[in-house]
């Protein structure tokens, strides 16, 4: 790919997540829609045409990288770079929901900014 | 096949409700055809002059078309309102414009009884007798042509996303998938691509366009006048192409700006 990637300055898309934390077990490129649909209880659902830009995106940026093939049927499997990307990835997202948590157990009911007038 | 009144109105009210448009259409382009050819009247002998032929060139170019689609639609409502054809061929509305549009024109066509079967390289749509049913069309551009190696693993992933392929047309592939099947697409880093290969093709056709202008300009000006002026419409109709894709070129550049920003926030 010509362009200069956003994988490789540490920015991973949801879907690039998704899939790189499906392909730590090796797996078949169609599966990965089945598996992270099944994993979120059909809450999280990936287009086969993201999914296949995905994978080629993932593979230019060697995030991710094919072990097998048989006619049509492509193994995928991440690569030592992938895994600590996705190591970086998980901790930021991790940081992201803990603030959000915190933020939230905070929250008290009733039209508060009156109150923090009034005071 | 069991035949239900409301299917038999659908087909002829969409062949009437075609040549309506049609006959619209050609009052419209026969007003803008005498508008050129006053302009090319009124100017001198120059290039502005040639540039206006040209024009009303391609519009009486349309303006064919369209007497075409208006006898058509006639003669179907004729010959088969009533009764149903093995296949029907419709004529798409450009996919750089109006890919949504193309889209709901194959569902309507299949809830009337009626599934894509292959899309010619001239963008017609040819449909085959079917039962009716509720299914969705998706197109895809890709890297990748339909005799690529890895075309049966792409394949192999839209079948795993519920996604029938349908046919190809050089790297743009059509897919069928149930009423409520995922969409293709889930993220707009993965759309804009698309679009940025969309805009892509309507920029080869915009500078084809060009270069036939240029190379029938070139000729016109070679030939003596009466063999001239069909070089003239000749170039008119590589202006038509190039206008016409160049507001493709314009509406995939704003579509892929718009998914750029909404993804800004990763």
């Amino acid at each position: 790919m010509p362009k200069q990637d956003h994988y490789q300055q540490g920015q991973l898309t949801d879907v690039a997540y998704l899939v790189l934390a499906s392909l730590t077990i090796p797996c078949h490129g169609y599966l990965i829609m089945s598996k992270i649909e099944e994993m979120t209880d059909g809450n999280v659902r990936i287009g086969p045409a993201s999914l296949y830009t995905t994978l080629k995106k993932l593979t230019n940026a060697n995030f991710i990288r094919l072990i097998a093939e048989d006619e049509a049927k492509k193994i995928y499997y991440i690569t030592d770079e992938g895994l600590s990307a996705l190591k970086i990835e998980i901790d930021k997202r991790e940081r992201y929901a803990a603030y959000g948590k915190w933020a939230i157990s905070d929250y008290k009911e009733g039209n508060l900014w009156q109150e923090t007038i009034r005071s | 096949m069991a035949r239900d009144n409301k299917e038999l109105d659908s087909l002829e009210y969409k062949y009437k409700k075609r040549r309506r448009m049609a006959v619209y259409k050609f009052l419209a382009s026969a007003l803008v055809l005498i508008v050129f050819f006053y302009l090319a009247w009124l100017l001198p002998r120059s290039l502005p002059r040639n540039l206006f032929s040209g024009l009303a060139g391609v519009t009486i170019v349309f303006l064919f078309f369209k007497v075409a689609s208006i006898l058509q639609n006639s003669w179907r409502i004729v010959k088969h309102g009533k009764s149903y054809p093995q296949y029907i061929y419709e004529i798409g509305n450009g996919l750089a414009f109006f890919e949504n549009k193309d889209m709901k024109m194959c569902e309507e066509m299949a809830a009337i009884g009626y599934l894509l079967t292959n899309v010619t390289t001239l963008g017609f749509y040819k449909f085959e007798r079917a039962l009716p049913q509720e299914c969705s069309y998706s197109v895809d551009i890709s890297d990748i042509k339909y005799d690529a190696e890895e075309f049966s693993e792409y394949l192999k992933i839209f079948e795993g996303g519920g996604w029938e392929y349908i046919c190809s047309s050089g790297s743009i592939h059509w897919f069928r998938g149930s009423k409520g099947a995922v969409p293709i697409y889930t993220d707009n880093a993965s759309l804009a691509l698309k679009y940025e290969k969309m805009r892509k093709l309507s920029l080869w056709c915009v500078i084809s366009g060009i270069l036939v202008a240029i190379a029938f300009f070139a000729l016109s000006r070679i030939f003596p006048y009466p063999v001239s002026l069909m070089f003239l419409f000749a170039m008119g109709t590589g202006i038509g192409l190039a206008l016409a894709m160049s507001v493709g070129v314009i509406l995939n550049h704003r579509l892929i700006m718009r998914l750029k920003k909404l993804q800004n926030h990763h």
